[in-house]
């Protein structure tokens, strides 16, 4: 990826040819800028990881906790492009997750139609309700923390509402979705590892998504319009248009992680996909990481969920003591990093373009 | 005769939301912050309450000025060690601090004195008083006088005092109030402390009529900030209103309609509110931020 001579001198016959108008320096080199020095052993990680379920006698607990990494690296990363690039703090994101599990658990417990189609049904629904919700918000100008209520206000009317409307959702009970041994049409593997490999792909694609809108004109509208609402829309950027799409993006990709939390619990009720506390954790990681950058999430959630599970398994005779802790943490980490780890080598040019911060 | 006592209740109801939405309006209208923990601050000032009454034997409303003076100075640290520190940085920070701050002080509870249902009792808040077919609990009479007298001392002490108008000042133009020799910080801590006192009140009032457990305050905190919303940021007596119309407006859903769906109602009413009026039923400025 060096600026060869074709770049320096640009044939003649076009000199408004594509490459010759958009330089390359504009947009950073991202991670091919990181050099093989760390792109080796962050390929090297990531075969390691991938080769996990393959360890003999390896516990499925552990393969668990590192689905639930992916897992919440997805929601968070999710998070990261409407909170970190566009600047809207949403605390409600737990609303998409619980439209993506109900819709398409729903679908199949009543109507038995595949999870597989049931996904992009609830990713569509969330994005729906993203834009129902969004469009009058910022086409009236409801942003900072009057945005981050509202969303707050959007994830209580979804868990009341998966908990009061009983004669659908089954109310506070929850809905168990029938075991059917292995059936790839439904959504359903007897060999569990095939659930990590999956929300392994989920994640691979959702950060490529994320790397790739991060470096994209629309990428560099929100960040425009995050820094400077007024002046973006002055330097003619459709603000209103931009944050619904940033918005309804990440809705249909936590829609798609909710899917995969009802199809790897074969479980799911209102507190576990449309609680408050989701909503938050998935903020949390992101801020943990650095939200600005497309890795952040990942990061945050490869610290936090090892961490809260090693807490709530080492002290389950206390309860409520693993949640004091980790929220001691919260309150430490807030007043002592609040750009997150990324967030550290934000300072240096190079490490920015290759974080994306 | 289901209406009369449903709206009745619903006063009831509100006027407990009146009381916690105070304390976060001085909160998020002067610091501006918003502050997750205003939920869990209720809970300790409930446990607080009942720690009171049953080491002291005291009445539940005896209570009171210890609890109220505990939140205040409760309320003073946490201003002065945690928000303080973070005033003018990040957004998510802030939010975040005061959610992992909400997390210790719920779960401490929990581990302290466990998850079940606590009570406080008092000899006469049982008793049911009719009028006109309506029929409220003395305990339930006794805190919609406590709100009320509360709310029009708040009132007094905001705009006749020195220190209320310091705090309407700095609410209005912090820079501005600086340069006319107010303390900032200090007003903030002035501020965080009153609101939480507030909670204090709100937790002695309302101990007899509820269970006191863990999560008693979630949904009083978050329903504060619907209150101070709608009622305009600001506004003591908008947000005193606000609060009775939504105790009214939860309490008749859930008679007539739908007990389950009554909250989902009530959010829902608070969105539309919000798009449709940003400033506020009450408010009338046009709300920047």
């Amino acid at each position: 990826m060096t600026a060869g001579p074709a770049r320096a001198a640009p044939p003649p016959s076009s000199p408004a040819s594509p490459a010759a108008v958009r330089p390359l320096s504009l947009r950073g080199r991202g991670l091919s800028e990181a050099g093989p020095r760390v792109i080796g052993p962050a390929l090297l990680l990531l075969a390691a990881v991938a080769a996990l379920p393959l360890l003999p006698g390896i516990r499925f607990y552990y393969l668990q906790v590192v689905i639930l990494v992916f897992w919440f690296a997805v929601l968070g990363t999710s998070w990261s492009i409407i909170g970190g690039y566009g600047g809207m703090h949403s605390i409600g994101h737990a609303t998409f997750v619980g439209v993506g599990a109900y819709t398409s658990t729903l679908l199949y417990v009543d109507f038995h139609i595949s999870p597989w189609l049931g996904m992009p049904a609830g990713m569509a629904l969330a994005a729906l309700v993203a834009v129902v919700i969004g469009y009058p918000c910022f086409r009236f100008g409801i942003r900072g923390d009057y945005f981050a209520l509202v969303t707050v206000a959007l994830g209580q009317v979804g868990f009341e509402a998966a908990n009061g409307a009983a004669n659908i959702t089954k109310g506070a009970q929850g809905v168990p979705l029938p075991y059917a041994g292995n059936a790839p049409f439904a959504f359903q593997f007897a060999n569990r590892s095939v659930y990590f490999y999956v929300v392994m792909a989920l994640w691979l694609v959702v950060v490529a998504v994320a790397y790739r809108v991060r470096r994209s004109g629309f990428g560099f509208k929100l960040i425009a319009l995050r820094d400077d609402e007024v002046a973006a829309e002055r330097g003619g950027i459709d603000v209103s248009r931009h944050k619904l799409l940033a918005l309804a993006l990440s809705a249909a990709i936590a829609a798609a992680a909710g899917t995969f939390y009802a199809q790897f619990f074969l479980f799911i009720d209102p507190g576990a996909v449309f609680g408050l506390t989701l909503s938050v954790q998935i903020v949390l990681m992101a801020v943990l990481g650095g939200m600005n950058s497309y890795l952040g999430a990942t990061v945050g959630a490869a610290l936090l969920v090892p961490l809260s599970q090693w807490l709530t398994t080492r002290l389950s005779g206390v309860p409520g003591l693993d949640l004091v802790i980790y929220g001691a943490i919260l309150v430490a980490l807030m007043l002592y990093m609040p750009f997150g780890i990324l967030g550290l080598l934000r300072r240096s040019p190079h490490w920015r373009r290759v974080i994306g911060w | 005769m289901q209406l009369p006592s449903a709206v009745a209740s619903g006063i009831a109801l509100g006027a407990i939301y009146a009381l916690v939405a105070a304390g976060l309006n001085l909160v998020f209208g002067v610091v501006k912050i918003i502050n997750f923990a205003q939920g869990a601050l209720l809970t300790v000032a409930l446990y607080g309450v009942w720690l009171f009454q049953r080491a002291a034997g005291l009445d539940p409303y005896l209570t009171l000025p210890a609890v109220a003076a505990v939140m205040a100075g409760l309320g003073y640290l946490i201003q002065a060690g945690l928000i303080g520190r973070v005033l003018g940085k990040e957004r998510t920070s802030q939010l975040l601090i005061t959610f992992g701050l909400a997390m210790v002080l719920k779960n401490l509870c929990l581990v302290l004195w466990g998850a079940d249902n606590r009570s406080v009792t008092s000899r006469y808040g049982d008793r049911v008083l009719g009028f006109l077919g309506v029929r409220m609990t003395v305990a339930s009479v006794v805190a919609v006088a406590g709100s009320a007298l509360t709310v029009a001392f708040l009132y007094l002490f905001l705009h006749r005092t020195r220190a209320g108008t310091a705090i309407r000042a700095v609410a209005q133009q912090p820079d501005s109030a600086e340069l006319a020799g107010i303390n900032v910080r200090r007003v903030y801590a002035a501020a965080f402390a009153v609101g939480t006192a507030l909670i204090g009140v709100a937790a002695s009032l309302m101990a007899p009529i509820y269970p006191i457990h863990p999560g008693a305050g979630d949904s009083f905190g978050i329903m504060a900030f619907i209150v101070v919303i709608l009622g305009g940021l600001g506004s003591v007596f908008g947000a005193a209103l606000a609060a009775l119309l939504i105790g009214v407006l939860q309490n008749v859903f859930a008679t007539l309609v739908s007990v389950q769906l009554s909250t989902a109602f009530v959010f829902l009413v608070f969105i539309v509110a919000m798009i449709a009026r940003p400033s506020g039923i009450f408010g009338q400025k046009a709300r920047v931020a």
